[in-house]
């Protein structure tokens, strides 16, 4: 698949999630013979996010996962490469790899998403066994062969927002039992209104789960190696042999660090997609762009944005302007 | 040519036959009969039936060439087959997330609240020559017309 490093390409995409993929379609859409090449870091070639808790809770298989044919890639006429994109170089339009082998491009899209956020936490230590996040399928993986291996009967997961609830929702259906910590004094917060919270709150305690609000983690616990208990800022100790940290995602811009792209949370980019620097874009997680209703930029990291924002992308990319902004379809 | 359902209300005088013979297509014995007196549960419509008044008109999925439902599927259980222009949903790769739902700006999927899948989407008949609820319509309130 992967022939000869140094090489050149028409469209070059940083990341392979559904940013990317809408991307690719976009840009097939208007240009069939340019060439592709997507960069991702992770080891698998396609698979749907928001369906890892399904997987966690065994109501998928694997394969299952991948929402796109298994062909796709191939009839897109789109190579793939396992790597991690180190830094760029605006003026050369060149892309460094981890390998420090280059890539130039015409057009690039950096399509890179977001990690966690790991909040200062006292004991925590990556060597920790125990310690999960919940953002992809190399988390589920984890955090599914430990449940498994140690027959986990009880996890807690830290942040009620849209990940930490997945978590939660395929803890369950593993037939886990949740306690979920929440800093703020209703879950989903920056989700739902009050009676919206109210209604999966009170979903979320039905399944016997316990809800402890207003409060969150100051340290863990660990006896050989392995998570026993955490300390709430209350006081209050909760035994567990499992902690799922969801408090947030920070996207993943790195890449353009010592570069001229502007970024704010995320990379700033205008209702077309691209960023400060022409035939750069960028789209989903990472992406910062202008909002429909007032047209600041914001960063709302969930999978409709990110589809469209990628899609959008592909057409101005292959040199059709599209607008983020037009709804017009 | 790609065919789509077109709804005209002037005619439609509000029967439901539509959604009598799309739950009969539908149905295990595709009988009439058979399936209202014997089949429990009978399958949902794929239609959305709006009726104020004197105005009256079924609606159901637009096969849309760029679907908001396709987009936003997390699973690949919506699908847009462009052989036939068609939008079908494949069940067994449905999670019951409902975003399909959430988006459509036509409203014409409906969930099943009991399971984790949706209950009914117009699968524009494809077996058939023509579509059950405008091969009875006896009005011609739904017709078939080329997509331009």
């Amino acid at each position: 698949m992967w022939r000869t490093l140094n090489m050149q390409v028409d469209y070059l995409i940083i990341g392979n999630s559904v940013a990317a993929v809408n991307a690719i379609e976009g840009v097939r859409e208007r240009d069939e013979k340019g060439s592709i090449l997507v960069v991702s870091e992770e080891p698998y070639e396609n698979y749907s996010r928001p369906l890892i808790s399904y997987f966690l809770g065994d109501r998928i298989k694997r394969q299952a996962l991948e929402y796109k044919d298994a062909s796709f890639y191939r009839e897109m006429k789109v190579e793939v490469v396992c790597a991690r994109a180190e830094s760029l170089d605006c003026i050369g339009k060149k892309v460094f790899l981890s390998d420090r082998k280059h890539i130039g491009y015409g057009k690039l899209l950096i399509a890179t998403g977001g990690s966690p956020v790991i909040p200062g936490i006292e004991g925590f230590a990556k060597e920790t066994s125990g310690l999960f996040t919940f953002s992809g399928l190399g988390d589920a993986l984890a955090l599914k062969q430990y449940i498994e291996e140690n027959a986990i009967e009880h996890a807690v997961v830290l942040g009620a927002g849209l990940i930490g609830l997945k978590a939660a929702e395929g803890l369950l259906m593993k037939g886990v039992k949740v306690t979920v910590i929440e800093l703020a004094d209703r879950i989903l917060p920056n989700t739902f209104d009050l009676r919206g919270s109210e209604i999966v709150e009170n979903e979320l305690i039905r399944s016997g789960s316990t809800l402890i609000k207003n409060d969150t983690i100051v340290s863990i616990q660990t006896h050989q190696g392995s998570i026993v208990s955490v300390t709430l800022k209350s006081g209050r100790v909760i035994e567990t042999g499992c902690l799922v940290i969801a408090v947030g995602v920070r996207p993943n811009s790195a890449i353009v660090q010592n570069t001229t792209i502007v970024t704010r949370r995320g990379i700033i980019v205008d209702e077309h997609l691209q960023t400060t620097e022409p035939g750069i874009f960028a789209a989903g997680d990472v992406a910062e762009c202008p909002d429909f209703f007032d047209r600041k930029p914001s960063l709302i990291a969930i999978w409709p944005v990110a589809a469209r924002t990628g899609r959008i992308a592909g057409f101005n990319m292959a040199g059709v302007t599209g607008s983020i902004l037009d709804f017009s379809r | 040519m790609v065919k789509k359902i077109v709804a005209r209300e002037e005619y439609c005088i509000g029967c439901r036959l539509c959604e009598v013979h799309c739950i009969t297509a539908h149905s295990k014995s595709r009988n009439i009969i058979k399936a209202y007196k014997g089949e429990f549960p009978l399958p949902e419509s794929a239609l959305v039936f709006e009726e104020k008044g004197a105005v009256s008109f079924a609606l159901q999925c637009r096969h849309c060439q760029d679907p908001l439902c396709v987009e936003n599927c997390i699973s690949g259980a919506m699908r847009r087959d462009p052989s036939t222009g068609r939008v079908p949903y494949q069940k067994e790769l449905c999670v019951g997330c409902w975003m399909c739902i959430m988006v459509c700006p036509f409203g014409v999927i409906k969930p099943d609240i009991t399971g984790h899948h949706i209950k009914s989407k117009c699968d524009f008949c494809l077996e058939r020559e023509k579509p059950a609820c405008v091969e009875h319509c006896p009005n011609e309130a739904l017709i078939l017309v080329e997509d331009t």
